[in-house]
């Protein structure tokens, strides 16, 4: 279930968007296109470039923005299914997925909390040692980085 | 594309340049899953390093799965590049078995600087003990290697016009 309002104000923010989908050989593809929400007709209709020539695929479209040293990071992504109709291309949505830049304090806390688990499963599910991470190390690779 | 070979060098700024691409893997029902991620360019290997957190396996798990990959590098913010072009990478992606730290596996090294060197002070955490003992899953990583089999770049980012393809 889409929540159509919510996807339209934080789109907005940006100027494109990243359209993926299978080409004609299989293989991931992705440019970039402008894509208009249309809550009322419940799809997002999208402008590609004459060479885009594809009949319908799985697809994925990737909103996403970063500062100059990669702060500020905000991306968020909507799995679907795109389709040719006439002289348009129509995208229409299944899943919406948050990625950084949403939910405040509490929700990444649990965010890192649920990583942490799954890493700990990772590491329990292929009779792994925890690692040590030697911080001294990261901090001297820092240093020569300044 | 193995080895050494010349690219175009509006196509080798943007591999040293940009911070992120947009990286797509396959979800077991071939929707192509793109977030975006940091890429070193090893010109030297003629392929790409990725990594990604144990903590976030998903993309590990599609690419055991399936090989098939793609990278956008379309976000020029943080580049200093004036007016650049942006690129697709289409290829192969292989995921190490091993989980390493730092540089326990040849190039891990190599991915933290460029990382490191692209961060900001504003999300280290490895200066906080308490926060990177919670934090340290983040740092453990399987290694994603990708070799192109095809590169298409656009200059000037003008995705209206036909892309030029790089002959590997």
């Amino acid at each position: 279930m889409i929540d159509w309002e919510l996807l339209a104000r934080e789109a907005a923010e940006f100027r494109t968007a990243v359209l993926s989908f299978q080409d004609v050989d299989g293989m991931p593809f992705s440019l970039r296109c402008q894509a208009r929400i249309q809550p009322d007709k419940a799809c997002i209709e999208l402008s590609l470039p004459a060479y885009i020539v594809i009949e319908s695929s799985p697809a994925s479209l990737l909103w996403h923005r970063h500062d100059e040293r990669l702060g500020q990071q905000k991306n968020f992504i909507v799995r679907g299914h795109l389709h040719q109709q006439q002289d348009q291309y129509i995208f229409d949505p299944l899943k919406l997925i948050y990625g950084a830049g949403f939910g405040g304090l509490m929700s990444t806390i649990k965010a890192m909390q649920k990583a942490r688990a799954d890493a700990d499963a990772y590491l329990a599910r292929h009779q792994l040692e925890r690692p040590v991470v030697d911080w001294e190390a990261f901090k001297r690779l820092r240093s020569e980085n300044r | 594309m193995h080895g050494v070979r010349t690219l175009p060098t509006e196509v080798e700024q943007v591999f040293q340049h940009f911070l992120t691409c947009e990286f797509s893997t396959l979800a077991r029902d071939g929707t192509p899953i793109t977030w975006p991620m940091v890429a070193v360019y090893r010109p030297q290997e003629g392929d790409f390093l990725l990594t990604t957190s144990i903590g976030f396996v998903r993309k590990a798990s599609n690419l055991r799965r399936d090989m098939r990959v793609s990278m956008l590098f379309s976000e020029a913010t943080g580049s200093s590049l004036n007016n650049p072009s942006a690129v697709l990478v289409q290829g192969q992606a292989s995921v190490s078995d091993e989980v390493a730290v730092l540089d326990e596996i040849d190039g891990l090294r190599e991915y933290w600087r460029a990382t490191l060197g692209r961060l900001s002070s504003s999300v280290q955490v490895s200066d906080i003990p308490f926060i990177r003992d919670w934090m340290d899953w983040y740092y453990m990583r399987l290694l994603i290697t990708v070799r192109p089999t095809r590169m298409l770049w656009w200059p000037g980012r003008d995705f209206g016009a036909v892309p030029r393809e790089v002959m590997l």
